[in-house]
């Protein structure tokens, strides 16, 4: 069976440091691959559009943004549980990828990112002669 | 958002710091038992004469989330269902998906009428008041 050679690693460490002050976050990431595309979901809930990155460049991935405090910095708390602001997370993905293509979703604090494959490297159903 | 409580073990003094304020309290929200304990994460305030509690809920339609209100307790439940993809192979999973359920107990009667819920880019807002019997009054005092 033909297996895939394509390495998928992360370099969160590649990511230019910010110059602002506060909290910063790695929001989760699930990553799926299909013959098609490797699809990424990522939980950004209060993202909004504009103040959410995604850029391609050279193999690296990069989602970054932040988010803007809902409630004033004043705000007391019966209970915190969690804190927003800044987010950046950084993948290494094949290169043999479409990014001309690449689609993005943002709905119900989701973010889907569908990157499909370059036509080499998609899954090829081979037929096969019988005599 | 990565919860601070992924970085730190529980910290049961958090709930004692607030009694203070509330008189005696608001009680620790129940762990949840299904997708993960805990989740979804809660903030709790006052705005006004309102308290609100905020949950930040990604991948949750309004239609999947159950709340509701008896007495001092509200209680959010729901469901995150995962995508469908046909032929997925899973390289990384994170985000929690499954069934939720947390209970919130505040210091006093919730008055169910009044609840307002709204869900905005993935991010769940209930504002509650007391009930009628559980305001405050302003007691005059006479002077003779």
């Amino acid at each position: 069976m033909a297996t895939s050679t394509v390495e998928k690693q992360e370099a969160v460490a590649a990511v230019p440091e910010p110059i602002d002050s506060g909290p910063r976050f790695i929001p989760l990431v699930d990553i799926v691959e299909t013959g098609e595309a490797y699809i990424f979901y990522a939980d950004l809930p209060g993202v909004k559009p504009a103040d959410l990155n995604i850029t391609y460049e050279d193999g690296a991935l990069t989602i970054d943004g932040k988010v803007a405090p809902r409630q004033p910095a004043a705000q007391k708390y019966l209970a915190r549980e969690y804190d927003v602001g800044s987010f950046s997370r950084s993948f290494k993905i094949a290169t043999d990828v479409d990014p001309d293509a690449i689609k993005a979703e943002l709905k119900d604090g989701v973010l889907k990112l569908e990157i499909p494959k370059a036509e080499s490297a998609k899954v090829k159903k081979i037929a096969i002669k019988t005599s | 958002m990565a919860r601070l409580t992924d970085l730190f073990p529980p910290m049961p003094d958090l709930w004692g710091a607030f009694d203070q304020m509330m008189g005696r309290g608001l009680q620790a929200p129940s762990p949840s038992y299904y997708a993960e304990p805990g989740y979804p994460a809660l903030n709790v305030f006052e705005q006004g004469e309102r308290v609100v509690l905020e949950a930040e809920l990604p991948g949750v339609a309004a239609p999947e989330i159950d709340i509701s209100v008896a007495g001092q307790e509200v209680t959010i439940k729901g469901e995150r269902k995962a995508p469908q993809l046909a032929k997925p192979t899973w390289t990384r999973q994170e985000c929690p998906y499954g069934k939720f359920s947390r209970t919130v107990t505040l210091p006093w009667e919730v008055d169910a009428d009044t609840v307002e819920a709204s869900l905005h880019e993935g991010v769940l807002t209930v504002a509650l008041s007391r009930s009628e019997k559980c305001r405050t009054r302003k007691i005059a005092v006479k002077t003779t």
